[in-house]
Protein backbone atom coordinates (compact mmCIF):
# COMPACT_ATOMS: atom_id res chain seq x y z
CA UNK A 1 0.00 0.00 0.00
CA UNK A 2 1.66 3.11 -1.55
CA UNK A 3 0.73 6.50 0.30
CA UNK A 4 0.52 10.05 -1.21
CA UNK A 5 2.42 13.08 -0.89
CA UNK A 6 1.04 15.95 1.37
CA UNK A 7 1.66 19.12 -0.12
CA UNK A 8 1.73 20.91 3.97
CA UNK A 9 3.07 24.04 2.22
CA UNK A 10 0.00 24.32 0.65
CA UNK A 11 -1.94 23.22 3.55
CA UNK A 12 -0.87 26.56 5.40
CA UNK A 13 -0.63 28.79 2.62
CA UNK A 14 2.94 29.83 2.54
CA UNK A 15 6.04 29.45 -0.21
CA UNK A 16 8.35 26.76 -0.02
CA UNK A 17 11.07 29.48 1.57
CA UNK A 18 9.01 30.57 3.99
CA UNK A 19 10.64 31.74 7.16
CA UNK A 20 9.96 29.62 10.77
CA UNK A 21 7.84 32.95 11.55
CA UNK A 22 5.98 32.89 8.22
CA UNK A 23 4.53 29.65 8.83
CA UNK A 24 3.66 30.04 12.76
CA UNK A 25 1.84 32.72 11.72
CA UNK A 26 0.08 31.63 9.09
CA UNK A 27 -0.84 28.64 11.38
CA UNK A 28 -2.11 30.52 13.91
CA UNK A 29 -4.16 32.74 11.76
CA UNK A 30 -5.72 29.35 10.33
CA UNK A 31 -6.06 27.47 13.29
CA UNK A 32 -7.84 30.25 14.72
CA UNK A 33 -10.35 30.40 12.07
CA UNK A 34 -10.76 26.56 11.78
CA UNK A 35 -10.77 25.58 15.46
CA UNK A 36 -13.39 23.31 16.40
CA UNK A 37 -14.70 25.91 19.79
CA UNK A 38 -15.04 28.58 17.21
CA UNK A 39 -16.16 27.24 13.63
CA UNK A 40 -19.99 27.26 12.50
CA UNK A 41 -19.25 23.91 10.63
CA UNK A 42 -17.85 22.04 12.97
CA UNK A 43 -17.20 18.52 10.46
CA UNK A 44 -15.63 20.32 8.01
CA UNK A 45 -13.44 23.06 10.30
CA UNK A 46 -12.28 19.97 12.03
CA UNK A 47 -11.37 18.03 9.94
CA UNK A 48 -9.02 21.39 8.40
CA UNK A 49 -7.69 21.90 11.87
CA UNK A 50 -6.17 18.46 12.28
CA UNK A 51 -4.70 19.18 8.39
CA UNK A 52 -3.32 22.57 9.58
CA UNK A 53 -2.45 20.59 12.48
CA UNK A 54 -0.31 18.08 10.78
CA UNK A 55 1.37 20.51 8.54
CA UNK A 56 2.43 22.89 11.45
CA UNK A 57 4.03 19.78 13.36
CA UNK A 58 6.07 18.71 10.37
CA UNK A 59 6.94 22.76 9.36
CA UNK A 60 7.65 24.20 12.66
CA UNK A 61 10.70 22.33 13.06
CA UNK A 62 13.47 22.92 10.97
CA UNK A 63 14.72 19.41 11.32
CA UNK A 64 11.94 17.81 10.18
CA UNK A 65 10.70 20.21 7.55
CA UNK A 66 14.29 19.59 6.23
CA UNK A 67 13.41 15.81 6.19
CA UNK A 68 9.97 16.94 4.77
CA UNK A 69 12.07 18.94 1.82
CA UNK A 70 14.25 15.96 0.91
CA UNK A 71 11.09 13.43 0.75
CA UNK A 72 9.45 15.95 -1.47
CA UNK A 73 12.30 16.03 -3.54
CA UNK A 74 13.05 12.24 -3.73
CA UNK A 75 9.25 11.85 -3.38
CA UNK A 76 9.06 10.76 -7.64
CA UNK A 77 11.52 8.69 -7.78
CA UNK A 78 10.70 6.78 -4.81
CA UNK A 79 7.19 6.15 -6.36
CA UNK A 80 9.79 4.30 -9.19
CA UNK A 81 11.65 2.43 -7.28
CA UNK A 82 10.11 2.75 -3.21
CA UNK A 83 12.67 -0.15 -1.68
CA UNK A 84 15.80 1.59 -2.81
CA UNK A 85 14.58 4.97 -1.63
CA UNK A 86 12.74 4.48 1.19
CA UNK A 87 16.40 2.92 2.92
CA UNK A 88 17.37 7.12 3.30
CA UNK A 89 14.17 7.33 5.91
CA UNK A 90 14.34 5.12 9.29
CA UNK A 91 10.30 6.15 9.13
CA UNK A 92 9.09 4.14 5.92
CA UNK A 93 9.44 0.42 7.99
CA UNK A 94 8.00 -1.64 5.97
CA UNK A 95 5.73 -3.42 8.70
CA UNK A 96 4.65 -0.82 9.89
CA UNK A 97 3.04 0.21 6.18
CA UNK A 98 0.83 -2.92 6.40
CA UNK A 99 -1.33 -1.08 8.97
CA UNK A 100 -3.35 2.18 7.96
CA UNK A 101 -5.30 4.59 10.63
CA UNK A 102 -8.37 6.21 10.02
CA UNK A 103 -9.64 8.98 12.83
CA UNK A 104 -6.55 9.46 14.75
CA UNK A 105 -6.28 12.81 12.65
CA UNK A 106 -3.06 12.34 11.26
CA UNK A 107 -2.54 11.07 8.24
CA UNK A 108 -1.00 7.56 6.30
CA UNK A 109 1.87 10.30 5.21
CA UNK A 110 2.67 11.79 8.29
CA UNK A 111 2.48 8.27 10.18
CA UNK A 112 5.11 6.46 7.95
CA UNK A 113 7.22 9.58 7.77
CA UNK A 114 6.95 12.07 11.03
CA UNK A 115 4.82 10.21 13.19
CA UNK A 116 5.95 8.02 16.78
CA UNK A 117 6.98 4.92 13.82
CA UNK A 118 8.69 7.64 12.07
CA UNK A 119 10.70 8.66 15.37
CA UNK A 120 12.52 5.26 14.65
CA UNK A 121 10.00 3.48 16.99
CA UNK A 122 9.57 1.19 14.72
CA UNK A 123 12.62 -0.18 15.37
CA UNK A 124 11.17 -1.26 18.60
CA UNK A 125 8.81 -3.94 17.94
CA UNK A 126 10.71 -5.29 14.58
CA UNK A 127 11.99 -8.87 14.30
CA UNK A 128 14.77 -9.07 12.86
CA UNK A 129 14.90 -11.01 9.27
CA UNK A 130 11.20 -12.18 10.09
CA UNK A 131 11.85 -13.60 13.11
CA UNK A 132 13.82 -16.50 14.20
CA UNK A 133 12.79 -19.37 11.92
CA UNK A 134 11.82 -22.92 13.20
CA UNK A 135 8.98 -20.95 16.15
CA UNK A 136 8.65 -24.13 17.80
CA UNK A 137 7.42 -22.06 20.56
CA UNK A 138 4.18 -19.37 21.02
CA UNK A 139 5.53 -15.82 20.08
CA UNK A 140 3.62 -13.02 21.15
CA UNK A 141 2.96 -10.66 17.70
CA UNK A 142 4.48 -7.07 17.86
CA UNK A 143 2.96 -4.26 19.31
CA UNK A 144 2.07 -1.56 17.02
CA UNK A 145 2.32 2.39 17.61
CA UNK A 146 0.49 5.56 16.31
CA UNK A 147 -0.35 8.86 17.09
CA UNK A 148 -3.85 10.52 18.12
CA UNK A 149 -4.38 13.96 17.43
CA UNK A 150 -6.11 15.37 20.24
CA UNK A 151 -7.63 18.79 20.75
CA UNK A 152 -7.32 20.79 24.08
CA UNK A 153 -10.78 20.79 23.92
CA UNK A 154 -10.73 17.13 23.95
CA UNK A 155 -8.39 17.30 27.21
CA UNK A 156 -10.52 19.19 28.84
CA UNK A 157 -14.18 17.26 28.63
CA UNK A 158 -12.72 14.03 26.88
CA UNK A 159 -14.26 12.03 24.04
CA UNK A 160 -15.19 9.33 22.04
CA UNK A 161 -13.41 8.38 18.45
CA UNK A 162 -13.79 6.61 15.95
CA UNK A 163 -10.36 4.63 14.81
CA UNK A 164 -10.38 2.44 11.86
CA UNK A 165 -7.27 0.23 11.35
CA UNK A 166 -7.06 -1.09 7.96
CA UNK A 167 -4.26 -4.19 7.52
CA UNK A 168 -3.17 -6.85 5.28
CA UNK A 169 -3.68 -10.61 6.93
CA UNK A 170 -0.91 -12.09 5.88
CA UNK A 171 -2.57 -15.75 5.71
CA UNK A 172 -4.96 -14.67 3.21
CA UNK A 173 -3.17 -11.48 1.47
CA UNK A 174 -6.96 -9.95 1.88
CA UNK A 175 -7.38 -6.47 3.53
CA UNK A 176 -9.54 -6.59 7.22
CA UNK A 177 -11.04 -3.44 8.19
CA UNK A 178 -11.59 -3.13 12.01
CA UNK A 179 -13.34 -0.39 13.40
CA UNK A 180 -12.48 0.81 17.15
CA UNK A 181 -14.66 3.03 19.22
CA UNK A 182 -12.20 4.73 21.70
CA UNK A 183 -12.99 6.41 24.44
CA UNK A 184 -10.26 9.52 25.34
CA UNK A 185 -10.58 10.05 29.07
CA UNK A 186 -10.04 14.04 30.27
CA UNK A 187 -7.14 14.69 31.41
CA UNK A 188 -5.20 12.44 29.30
CA UNK A 189 -1.48 13.48 29.04
CA UNK A 190 0.59 14.72 25.98
CA UNK A 191 2.08 11.54 25.27
CA UNK A 192 0.04 8.99 26.87
CA UNK A 193 -0.07 5.51 25.05
CA UNK A 194 -3.61 4.63 24.97
CA UNK A 195 -3.49 0.81 24.54
CA UNK A 196 -5.70 -1.18 22.28
CA UNK A 197 -5.61 -4.72 23.28
CA UNK A 198 -5.36 -7.23 20.73
CA UNK A 199 -5.32 -5.04 17.72
CA UNK A 200 -1.21 -5.47 16.74
CA UNK A 201 0.32 -7.91 14.95
CA UNK A 202 -1.02 -12.22 15.20
CA UNK A 203 1.60 -14.38 17.40
CA UNK A 204 3.50 -17.28 16.09
CA UNK A 205 2.91 -20.21 17.59
CA UNK A 206 -0.31 -19.71 19.08
CA UNK A 207 1.30 -16.37 20.82
CA UNK A 208 -0.94 -13.88 21.83
CA UNK A 209 -1.36 -10.60 19.45
CA UNK A 210 0.34 -7.57 20.08
CA UNK A 211 -1.02 -4.70 21.11
CA UNK A 212 -1.96 -1.11 19.60
CA UNK A 213 -0.86 2.11 21.31
CA UNK A 214 -1.80 5.36 20.10
CA UNK A 215 0.24 7.86 21.25
CA UNK A 216 -1.59 10.85 22.79
CA UNK A 217 -0.37 14.02 20.52
CA UNK A 218 -1.69 17.45 21.77
CA UNK A 219 -2.67 19.43 18.67
CA UNK A 220 -1.30 22.85 18.84
CA UNK A 221 -3.51 25.43 19.95
CA UNK A 222 -3.58 28.81 18.35
CA UNK A 223 -3.49 30.73 21.60
CA UNK A 224 -2.09 28.85 24.38
CA UNK A 225 1.16 26.34 24.86
CA UNK A 226 1.21 23.31 27.05
CA UNK A 227 3.57 22.56 29.87
CA UNK A 228 2.59 19.80 32.20
CA UNK A 229 -1.09 20.67 33.17
CA UNK A 230 -0.75 24.11 33.03
CA UNK A 231 -0.75 26.12 30.20
CA UNK A 232 0.72 29.69 28.52
CA UNK A 233 -0.46 32.60 27.05
CA UNK A 234 1.63 35.20 25.39
CA UNK A 235 -0.08 38.42 26.55
CA UNK A 236 1.16 41.00 24.52
CA UNK A 237 0.64 44.80 26.27
CA UNK A 238 1.16 48.35 24.83
CA UNK A 239 4.04 50.03 26.96
CA UNK A 240 1.52 52.43 28.82
CA UNK A 241 -0.73 49.16 29.68
CA UNK A 242 2.20 47.29 31.31
CA UNK A 243 3.25 51.15 33.41
CA UNK A 244 -0.08 51.99 34.31
CA UNK A 245 -1.75 48.62 34.61
CA UNK A 246 -5.09 47.87 33.06
CA UNK A 247 -8.11 45.37 32.83
CA UNK A 248 -7.51 42.74 29.48
CA UNK A 249 -9.86 40.25 28.01
CA UNK A 250 -8.30 36.72 28.20
CA UNK A 251 -9.07 33.36 26.45
CA UNK A 252 -9.60 30.73 28.56
CA UNK A 253 -10.38 27.09 27.73
CA UNK A 254 -13.86 27.66 28.90
CA UNK A 255 -14.27 31.76 27.67
CA UNK A 256 -12.77 34.99 27.65
CA UNK A 257 -12.25 36.22 31.23
CA UNK A 258 -11.52 39.69 32.62
CA UNK A 259 -7.85 39.92 33.78
CA UNK A 260 -6.27 43.28 35.31
CA UNK A 261 -2.85 43.84 35.03
CA UNK A 262 -0.63 45.18 37.54
CA UNK A 263 0.82 48.53 37.09
CA UNK A 264 4.40 48.09 36.00
CA UNK A 265 4.47 44.42 34.82
CA UNK A 266 7.51 43.83 32.55
CA UNK A 267 7.96 41.27 30.03
CA UNK A 268 8.14 37.85 31.58
CA UNK A 269 5.78 38.11 34.08
CA UNK A 270 3.69 35.53 34.91
CA UNK A 271 0.25 36.32 35.75
CA UNK A 272 -1.46 33.49 36.84
CA UNK A 273 -4.97 31.95 36.86
CA UNK A 274 -5.84 29.29 38.95
CA UNK A 275 -7.14 26.32 37.95
CA UNK A 276 -8.16 27.39 34.47
CA UNK A 277 -5.16 25.13 32.85
CA UNK A 278 -5.99 21.76 31.87
CA UNK A 279 -7.24 18.43 34.10
CA UNK A 280 -4.99 16.09 35.71
CA UNK A 281 -6.62 13.32 36.21
CA UNK A 282 -7.71 13.38 39.81
CA UNK A 283 -9.80 16.17 39.64
CA UNK A 284 -7.71 19.42 40.01
CA UNK A 285 -6.73 21.47 37.34
CA UNK A 286 -3.72 23.31 36.66
CA UNK A 287 -3.33 26.76 36.28
CA UNK A 288 -3.14 29.06 32.85
CA UNK A 289 -0.58 31.64 33.10
CA UNK A 290 -0.74 35.29 30.77
CA UNK A 291 3.00 35.82 29.93
CA UNK A 292 3.20 39.44 29.63
CA UNK A 293 5.18 40.42 26.23
CA UNK A 294 5.60 44.44 26.02
CA UNK A 295 4.99 45.58 22.13
CA UNK A 296 6.21 48.75 20.47
CA UNK A 297 4.40 50.63 18.05
CA UNK A 298 5.89 50.07 14.44
CA UNK A 299 5.08 53.63 13.66
CA UNK A 300 4.36 56.75 15.50
CA UNK A 301 2.81 59.87 14.24
CA UNK A 302 4.91 63.42 14.76
CA UNK A 303 2.85 64.42 17.88
CA UNK A 304 3.27 61.01 18.78
CA UNK A 305 6.97 61.45 18.86
CA UNK A 306 6.66 64.77 20.64
CA UNK A 307 5.07 62.94 23.32
CA UNK A 308 7.52 59.88 23.49
CA UNK A 309 10.27 62.39 23.78
CA UNK A 310 8.81 64.44 26.25
CA UNK A 311 8.23 61.22 28.38
CA UNK A 312 12.17 60.34 28.00
CA UNK A 313 13.45 63.65 28.82
CA UNK A 314 11.19 63.60 31.93
CA UNK A 315 11.80 59.82 33.16
CA UNK A 316 14.23 59.05 35.63
CA UNK A 317 14.25 55.22 34.78
CA UNK A 318 17.06 53.57 34.12
CA UNK A 319 16.61 50.11 32.56
CA UNK A 320 20.72 48.88 33.14
CA UNK A 321 23.99 49.71 34.32
CA UNK A 322 26.25 51.89 32.00
CA UNK A 323 29.50 50.99 32.50
CA UNK B 1 -10.42 11.36 8.03
CA UNK B 2 -13.25 11.46 10.19
CA UNK B 3 -12.41 11.58 14.18
CA UNK B 4 -15.33 12.13 16.34
CA UNK B 5 -18.71 12.91 14.36
CA UNK B 6 -21.39 10.95 14.99
CA UNK B 7 -19.68 7.93 17.42
CA UNK B 8 -22.70 6.51 18.09
CA UNK B 9 -24.64 6.37 14.79
CA UNK B 10 -21.50 3.88 13.95
CA UNK B 11 -21.27 2.42 16.97
CA UNK B 12 -23.32 -1.05 16.24
CA UNK B 13 -19.73 -1.14 13.22
CA UNK B 14 -17.88 -0.96 15.73
CA UNK B 15 -16.13 -4.33 16.76
CA UNK B 16 -14.58 -3.44 19.84
CA UNK B 17 -14.67 -0.40 22.59
CA UNK B 18 -11.87 0.68 24.25
CA UNK B 19 -11.98 2.53 27.56
CA UNK B 20 -8.66 3.88 29.04
CA UNK B 21 -9.17 4.64 32.60
CA UNK B 22 -7.10 7.86 33.25
CA UNK B 23 -4.58 7.15 36.08
CA UNK B 24 -5.75 3.21 36.37
CA UNK B 25 -2.63 0.91 37.64
CA UNK B 26 -2.32 -2.62 37.23
CA UNK B 27 -1.47 -5.03 39.61
CA UNK B 28 1.58 -7.96 39.72
CA UNK B 29 -0.29 -10.31 38.20
CA UNK B 30 -2.54 -7.64 35.39
CA UNK B 31 1.43 -6.52 34.93
CA UNK B 32 2.96 -9.46 34.03
CA UNK B 33 0.27 -10.68 31.72
CA UNK B 34 -0.42 -7.57 30.20
CA UNK B 35 3.95 -6.69 29.40
CA UNK B 36 4.33 -10.54 28.56
CA UNK B 37 7.28 -10.84 31.16
CA UNK B 38 8.39 -12.89 34.19
CA UNK B 39 7.82 -11.92 37.90
CA UNK B 40 11.76 -12.70 37.98
CA UNK B 41 12.19 -10.25 34.61
CA UNK B 42 9.71 -7.69 36.03
CA UNK B 43 11.53 -7.67 39.43
CA UNK B 44 15.27 -7.33 37.57
CA UNK B 45 13.42 -4.25 35.56
CA UNK B 46 12.66 -2.41 38.28
CA UNK B 47 15.57 -2.84 40.60
CA UNK B 48 17.28 -1.67 37.33
CA UNK B 49 15.49 1.42 37.79
CA UNK B 50 13.96 0.45 33.93
CA UNK B 51 10.42 0.90 35.34
CA UNK B 52 8.94 2.42 38.85
CA UNK B 53 6.22 0.86 40.91
CA UNK B 54 3.35 3.13 42.43
CA UNK B 55 3.24 1.87 45.44
CA UNK B 56 -0.82 2.75 46.46
CA UNK B 57 -1.59 4.32 49.95
CA UNK B 58 -4.06 1.94 51.71
CA UNK B 59 -1.17 -0.85 51.80
CA UNK B 60 0.88 -0.06 49.77
CA UNK B 61 0.44 -2.83 46.97
CA UNK B 62 2.49 -2.31 44.11
CA UNK B 63 1.04 -1.03 41.09
CA UNK B 64 2.06 0.29 37.09
CA UNK B 65 0.65 2.31 34.84
CA UNK B 66 0.06 1.80 30.99
CA UNK B 67 3.38 3.59 30.52
CA UNK B 68 5.16 1.02 32.37
CA UNK B 69 3.55 -1.76 30.43
CA UNK B 70 4.58 -0.27 27.17
CA UNK B 71 8.31 0.41 28.57
CA UNK B 72 8.32 -3.55 29.50
CA UNK B 73 7.11 -4.71 26.03
CA UNK B 74 9.46 -2.47 24.27
CA UNK B 75 12.33 -3.49 26.89
CA UNK B 76 11.42 -7.09 26.11
CA UNK B 77 11.27 -6.91 22.83
CA UNK B 78 15.11 -5.09 22.96
CA UNK B 79 16.03 -8.11 25.17
CA UNK B 80 15.23 -11.17 23.47
CA UNK B 81 15.05 -10.36 19.85
CA UNK B 82 17.77 -7.58 19.62
CA UNK B 83 19.90 -9.40 23.22
CA UNK B 84 20.66 -6.16 24.96
CA UNK B 85 21.85 -6.93 28.31
CA UNK B 86 20.45 -4.70 31.45
CA UNK B 87 22.97 -1.82 31.54
CA UNK B 88 22.27 -1.18 27.28
CA UNK B 89 18.49 -1.39 28.43
CA UNK B 90 19.42 1.35 31.12
CA UNK B 91 21.50 3.58 28.75
CA UNK B 92 18.54 3.28 26.02
CA UNK B 93 15.93 4.11 28.24
CA UNK B 94 17.58 7.43 30.09
CA UNK B 95 18.53 8.74 26.24
CA UNK B 96 14.77 8.10 25.12
CA UNK B 97 13.77 9.53 28.38
CA UNK B 98 15.77 12.76 28.02
CA UNK B 99 15.73 12.84 24.56
CA UNK B 100 11.40 13.29 25.15
CA UNK B 101 12.14 15.69 27.59
CA UNK B 102 13.93 18.01 25.56
CA UNK B 103 11.49 17.53 22.60
CA UNK B 104 8.35 18.24 24.62
CA UNK B 105 10.70 21.41 26.20
CA UNK B 106 12.05 22.82 22.18
CA UNK B 107 8.17 22.58 21.52
CA UNK B 108 7.08 24.63 24.07
CA UNK B 109 9.69 27.47 24.05
CA UNK B 110 8.84 27.25 19.83
CA UNK B 111 5.54 27.95 20.84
Amino acid sequence: MSVGFKDYYDVLGVPRDATQADIKRAFRTLARKYHPDVAKDKATAEARFKELNEANEVLRDPETRRKYDALGEHWKDQERQPAAAQGGFAGAADGASEFHFDGTGFSDFYEQFFGSRGHGAAGWGRVRGGGRSGAAFARPGEDIEGDIMVTLDEVLHGSKRMITVRRVDPGTGQSVEQTLRVTIPPGVREGQPIRLAGVGHEGTGGGAPGHLYLRVRFAAHPDFRVRGADLYFDLDLAPWEAVLGTTVRTPTLDGVVALKVPAGTTTGRHLRLRGQGLPRGDGTRGDLYAVASIQVPHEVTPEQKLLWEKLATEATFKPRHTP
Amino acid sequence: MSSKEDPDDQESHALELFQPQPGVFYGLDETTELAGVSRRTLLIYCRAGLVQPVYQPPHGAMGFPDEAILAMRRLERLRVEHGLDVPALQLMASLLEELEHLRAELRFWRG
